[in-house]
C-alpha cells in the first residue's frame, strides 16, 4: 500500500488535517460548513444529532443537504418521525416529497432494523431516523451499514444519551437559546471539536411583531 | 312485411373469396405436397348435450333429472336426462308441464358459471392435443391442423380425442370439418362427419336445418314462410335478396360456413395456478426449521415460473397446525418477481412475524397471480438501474416486515384545511404540487392546546411570542368538519411554531413546527 492510498483511508487520524474531503454534502450553512472536516455532512457515515426535546428536532438543519442528495437515488427514508412530515411545507422548501418513504415503526427493534436495511440497500439518498435510545453495538452496526451503502445517515436522539459512548462519525448537540440554535461538536472524526456554532435560518427566525413583556398579551391582537 | 334497407358494399363477399384463393394458390405453390394444403384448417367441433347436468354432477340414470332456468316469468327445461326423456320430458317445455308428465322428476336450477368452469376444465385437458382451443356455449372447438403429424395422422388423433371425450362426458358428438363454423354446426346437429377438404363441405352441410343458423324468432318464422328448411335451400336463394330479408350477417355466416370468409376464433388461455404441498416429517414449533422446506417449495415454483415464462405477483403460504389451526400468510411483492433468493428472503421475513401456538405439520405454497415475464433491459454503464431494483426490493422488505400501512409515501392535497392538505399514499406516487407559503415542516397529529397564565401564552415554562401576519382559514362547512381559525406564526424560545386561535372558542392551539 502506498502512502497516498494509506492517507486516503478515513480511519487514519492526521492531526488537524481533514481526512475525508470530497465525500461530504454541504450543509447549506456557512458557519457549520466551515467547522466540519469535509465542509459538509459526511456521506457514507452516521451523523448523530442530540436534541433537548425530540419533537423539536430541527429538520431545517439538514433540509438543504436532503434536498441536494434527493435526486441521486430512488428513495429517501424517514423512520419513526415524531410528528407528521407536512407536504405543503416540505414542497415549499423545495423537497420532492414523492421520493420520501415514511416508515412508522413503534418499537426500537423495528426502527433499527428498517434503518439498517435502508442504509445498506444502496437505494436511499438519505436515511433519517428518530430513536429513543441507541445502544453502542447497534450504533456500530448502523455505522457499518451506512459505510457499505454510501448513504447519508442521520439519527436524531434525545440528549439524555449525552453521556453514552458513540461510534458515529459525527456527533453534535443542538441547544436552543434565545439567540438561536447553538451547535456543539461532541465527536467529529478528523476534525477539532468546535463549540457554540450559531446557526440561523428562515425557519428559526421570526420577525416578532411585539416583543417584551406585553408580547403575549391578547389585547394587542385582532 | 317490413323491408330492411341494406346497401350492399361496393366490394361483395365474392371478391374476398377470390383474394383468399389467390393467397391459397401462392402458399400451396411454395409449400410441400402434404395430404392437405397448408391453408386447409381442420376444426374439431365437440358438442356436449348434457353439459348442464354434468356440471351439477348429476350423471346418474337411476332417477329422472332435469335442469331448468327462468324464462319469461316462468321456468323452462334446459335439458333432461335419458330417464326423464323416456317419460316425455323435453328441452324447452315449461317446468309445470314436465312435472305433470313425470311427477318423480327432480328439477335442478341451471348454474351457468359451473358449466363454464366444466368447459374450462375440459379445454385445459384438451390442451394436450392442440393449443388452439375455443370455448363454445355447449362445447369446444379444437383446431387440430397443427398436430396431426405429431399424433400419427388425422384418424389416429380424432380417434384419441373421441376416446377421451367419451370417457369424460355423456353422449358427446364430434365432427371434423375444414371450417370452424361448419364444425360447430355439424356437431350441434349431431352429425359425426369427417371432412378434410373445403370442396366437400357443401354436401355435408346442405342437409342441415337452416334454423340453426338463425337465432332470431322473427326471422325463423320468416324462414318457415319462405319454405326454406335446410342450409342447402338458403344457399340456393339469391344473395342480394337474402341479405335484404335477413340482414347482412346471414351472408357472412354462410360464407364462413363454406370457408369463403375469414372466421377468427377467441383462443382459450388456461388459468395458471401453482399449488404445492410439503408434508413435514415432524411437527415444527420453531419457525426457522421451516426454512429448508420453504426454499424447496420456492425452487419448485421457480421451475414452474421459468417453464411458463411468467413472473409471480403474489404468494401465499398456508401452514396447517397439528390441531387443525390454519395460518395464511400472503407475501406482497412490489413488482412481479422470479428471483428465488429475493422470494426466499421475503418469505422468511413474513414467516418470522408469525406467532404459532400449534405445531406445524404441513406447509403449502399457493400462487395464482402471474404476469408474463419481461426481462429487464439493463444499461451497460448506468448505475441507476441497480438503484431502482434495489429500491423495489427495499420497499418490499420494509412492507413485508412492518406491514403495508406502516410504510407509505406522503403527498399534498388541495384543501385549505391544514389537516386535509396532505395524505398518505403509495410510495413514489406523485400528488399535487401545491406548496404552502408559511406552512410548517411538521404538523402535530392533533392540535395541542396552549394554556394562558397571567394573560400570557406559555408552552411549558417558555413564553410564546406571536408574530407575522394573520391568516384566516374558514373552510369545510360542507363536509361537517368545519374550521374557523386564525393562524399565526409564533416563536417559542428559538423555535418557530405555527399556532392558531379558534374563532368559535377563542382558545389557542399549537399546530405545527418549522
Amino acid at each position: 500500500m502506498t502512502l497516498d492510498a494509506c492517507l486516503q483511508r478515513q480511519d487514519i487520524w492526521r492531526g488537524k488535517k481533514t481526512s475525508y474531503a470530497g465525500n461530504a454534502i454541504a450543509t447549506g450553512f456557512a458557519a457549520l460548513d466551515h467547522c466540519l472536516p469535509g465542509k459538509g455532512w459526511p456521506r457514507g457515515a452516521l451523523t448523530e444529532i442530540l436534541v433537548e426535546n425530540i419533537i423539536r428536532s430541527p429538520l431545517w438543519l439538514i433540509l438543504p443537504a436532503l434536498k441536494h442528495v434527493l435526486a441521486s437515488r430512488p428513495w429517501q427514508v424517514w423512520i419513526a418521525p415524531p410528528a407528521l412530515p407536512y407536504p405543503p411545507g416540505l414542497i415549499y422548501s423545495g423537497l420532492d416529497v414523492s421520493k420520501i418513504i415514511v416508515v412508522e415503526a413503534e418499537n426500537d427493534a423495528d426502527i433499527l432494523w428498517s434503518a439498517e436495511q435502508s442504509l445498506r440497500s444502496n437505494a436511499c439518498s438519505a436515511v433519517i431516523f428518530w430513536s429513543g435510545s441507541l445502544k453502542t453495538a447497534s450504533m456500530r452496526r448502523l455505522q457499518l451499514a451506512a459505510e457499505s451503502g454510501d448513504t447519508l445517515g442521520v439519527c436524531f436522539q434525545s440528549d439524555k444519551a449525552l453521556r453514552q459512548h458513540s461510534l458515529a462519525t459525527l456527533r453534535i448537540r443542538c441547544r436552543e437559546t434565545l439567540a438561536g440554535l447553538k451547535i456543539d461538536f461532541l465527536k467529529c472524526r478528523g476534525g477539532p471539536l468546535y463549540q457554540d456554532i450559531s446557526v440561523t435560518s428562515e425557519f428559526s427566525k421570526l420577525n416578532v411583531l411585539n416583543t417584551g413583556d406585553e408580547a403575549g398579551s391578547l389585547e394587542s391582537l385582532p | 312485411m317490413k323491408q330492411v334497407r341494406w346497401n350492399p358494399s361496393p366490394e361483395p363477399a365474392g371478391s374476398v373469396h377470390e383474394r383468399l384463393t389467390v393467397i391459397e394458390a401462392d402458399l400451396s405453390g411454395c409449400g410441400d405436397t402434404a395430404a392437405t394444403t397448408p391453408t386447409d384448417e381442420l376444426w374439431l367441433g365437440i358438442y356436449l348435450p348434457f353439459l348442464a347436468l354434468e356440471s351439477l354432477h348429476e350423471t346418474s340414470l337411476q332417477k329422472p333429472i332435469a335442469v331448468f332456468e327462468h324464462h319469461k316469468q316462468g321456468q323452462r327445461i334446459v335439458i333432461a336426462n335419458r330417464t326423464a326423456q323416456k317419460n316425455g320430458v323435453r328441452a324447452g317445455m315449461s317446468l309445470t308441464a314436465a312435472r305433470t308428465l313425470d311427477p318423480g322428476l327432480s328439477a335442478l336450477f341451471r348454474n351457468q358459471s359451473l358449466e363454464r368452469g366444466r368447459l374450462r376444465q375440459l379445454a385445459a385437458a384438451a390442451g394436450r392435443w392442440t393449443p388452439d382451443i375455443t370455448l363454445l356455449d355447449d362445447g369446444l372447438l379444437l383446431n387440430i391442423s397443427g398436430s396431426t403429424r405429431l399424433f400419427g395422422g388425422i384418424d389416429q388423433l380424432v380417434e384419441r380425442i373421441q376416446r377421451w371425450i367419451c370417457a369424460e362426458s355423456m353422449d358427446p358428438c364430434i365432427s371434423l370439418m375444414p371450417t370452424a363454423a361448419s364444425a360447430r354446426l355439424c356437431a350441434r346437429a349431431r352429425k359425426a362427419s369427417r371432412v378434410t377438404s373445403r370442396q366437400n363441405i357443401l354436401p355435408v352441410v346442405r342437409s342441415l336445418s337452416a334454423s340453426a343458423l338463425i337465432t332470431d324468432i322473427k326471422n325463423q318464422r320468416l324462414l318457415m314462410q319462405l319454405g326454406t328448411r335446410t342450409v342447402g335451400d338458403l344457399l340456393r336463394l339469391p344473395r342480394d335478396g337474402l341479405a335484404r330479408r335477413f340482414g347482412p350477417d346471414l351472408l357472412i355466416q354462410l360464407d364462413r360456413l363454406l370457408g369463403h370468409f375469414p372466421d377468427p376464433q377467441v383462443v382459450f388461455k388456461p388459468m395458471l395456478r401453482f399449488r404445492k404441498v410439503c408434508a413435514l416429517d415432524a411437527e415444527v414449533i420453531d419457525i426457522a426449521l421451516l426454512y429448508p422446506a420453504v426454499r424447496h417449495l420456492l425452487k419448485t415454483l421457480s421451475a414452474y415460473l421459468s417453464a411458463h415464462h411468467i413472473m409471480v405477483e403474489k404468494l401465499q403460504w398456508r401452514l396447517t397446525g397439528e390441531r387443525g389451526a390454519c395460518y395464511r400468510l400472503p407475501v406482497h411483492l412490489a413488482k412481479p418477481h422470479r428471483d428465488i433468493d429475493e422470494l426466499d428472503r421475503l418469505s422468511q421475513l413474513t414467516l418470522e412475524s408469525l406467532k404459532i401456538n400449534d405445531p406445524i405439520v404441513r406447509l403449502e405454497l399457493y400462487a395464482n397471480r402471474f404476469t408474463p415475464w419481461a426481462p429487464i433491459n439493463k444499461a451497460l454503464f448506468d448505475a441507476t438501474n441497480t438503484g431502482c431494483t434495489n429500491g423495489h426490493s427495499l420497499l418490499e422488505r420494509l412492507q413485508t416486515r412492518l406491514g403495508r400501512h406502516a410504510v407509505h409515501g406522503i403527498q399534498a392535497q388541495t384543501d385549505h384545511r391544514p389537516e386535509n392538505a396532505w395524505r398518505r399514499c403509495k410510495p413514489g406516487e406523485i400528488g399535487s404540487l401545491c406548496a404552502g407559503r408559511n406552512r410548517p415542516l411538521w404538523l402535530l397529529p392533533s392540535p395541542k392546546p396552549i394554556h394562558m397564565r397571567d394573560g400570557q401564552l406559555r408552552v411549558g415554562h417558555q413564553h410564546l411570542f406571536i408574530g407575522g401576519p394573520c391568516e384566516r382559514i374558514c373552510s369545510g362547512w360542507w363536509d361537517s368538519q368545519p374550521i374557523r381559525r386564525d393562524y399565526y406564526q409564533a416563536s417559542i424560545g428559538s423555535l418557530r411554531a405555527w399556532v392558531f386561535r379558534d374563532l368559535d372558542s377563542g382558545c389557542w392551539h399549537l399546530h405545527g413546527i418549522f
